[in-house]
């Protein structure tokens, strides 16, 4: 490569990255949202935008593969069209209900001291309980790569 | 990938800076539309006025995302020297007066551990009470990064 190619490469390499998973149904739980995969990574925020309302009681909960809870568990998901979650990133911080503006990270990750956690490789995996997912829901993961060849990809 | 598929990518992950121009608010036009956010979703960083003139009514201001999410916690006196600079909290915590320098976030917001908001697309709204106007020339800058391919922030007209 030449020089201007490498200074590009090394940023492209280093910077934090945002992966964003389409806005969609949820139609099946468990949901893989996005692959941890090549190496590992450092997750600063994951974050969901409900663009239509959740109207039914249903309850979600997110982890790395079948282990590690991202949130302490199930909690109602219903929201109102346009709105944000950020997800606390700890299994001891609760999810806070979605809002239009919404603190990121969560009051409750940061009152716990979580402002960002590492991962190996694995999936983000969306569970749900009680009812369907009525609502349309895109996801943000927001990271950095802690291996060269590390990779977040939407599933 | 090549250099310019790098790039875009490198653009569209960035922090960005958006820049509202100096001008003088009024009370009648309350609220005013600073920000408009459409496309997707954003991640703010911080929202910040600079003081270019000095403000010597006693108006008050206060800012709100959309409908019904504060910024700040009420109205607060917006009184302040030229050369200023105010960190709006992006919480329901109180402004904290103008100074030549000061934290960002500002300390009640890392108080209340808030260090940044998500937003869904929607306006910032700035909203003065009493009956003065802003007598002084005011800018404002959004510090923010995308969620979303198709998010942006604009000065809104």
């Amino acid at each position: 490569m030449g020089a201007m190619d490498n200074v590009v490469g090394e940023i492209l390499e280093q910077r934090r990255i945002k992966t964003f998973r389409a806005v969609q149904a949820i139609v099946a739980s468990p949901t893989p949202l996005f692959t941890v995969a090549g190496g590992s990574v450092k997750i600063f925020s994951l974050s969901a935008w409900i663009v239509d309302a959740i109207t039914t009681a249903v309850t979600w909960h997110i982890m790395l593969d079948a282990a590690v809870a991202l949130d302490t568990a199930l909690f109602a998901a219903l929201a109102a069209a346009n709105t944000m979650v950020a997800w606390p990133l700890d299994v001891g911080a609760a999810l806070i209900a979605s809002a239009q503006g919404s603190p990121t990270p969560s009051a409750l990750a940061s009152a716990a001291g979580v402002v960002g956690i590492t991962a190996a490789p694995c999936d983000l995996v969306l569970t749900y309980a009680i009812a369907a997912i009525d609502g349309t829901v895109g996801f943000t993961v927001e990271w950095e790569k802690l291996s060269p060849n590390s990779s977040i990809v939407p599933v | 990938m090549g250099m310019k598929a790098d790039l875009d990518a490198i653009w569209l992950s960035k922090r960005t800076k958006t820049w509202r121009t100096p001008a003088l608010y009024l009370v009648a036009d309350t609220p005013i539309d600073l920000f408009t956010i459409a496309g997707g979703p954003v991640k703010i960083h911080a929202l910040t006025a600079y003081l270019e003139a000095a403000i010597t009514t006693a108006v008050t201001w206060h800012f709100i995302l959309g409908a019904a999410t504060l910024l700040d916690a009420a109205l607060f006196a917006a009184i302040g020297n030229a050369d200023e600079t105010v960190a709006v909290p992006l919480a329901n915590v109180a402004l904290i007066a103008p100074a030549l320098g000061g934290p960002s976030p500002s300390i009640l917001a890392t108080a209340a551990e808030v260090y940044g908001i998500l937003a869904a697309p929607d306006v910032i709204t700035l909203n003065l009470g009493g009956a003065a106007d802003i007598d002084g020339l005011t800018s404002f800058c959004l510090e923010w990064e995308r969620l979303s391919p198709a998010a942006s922030v604009v000065p809104s007209p």
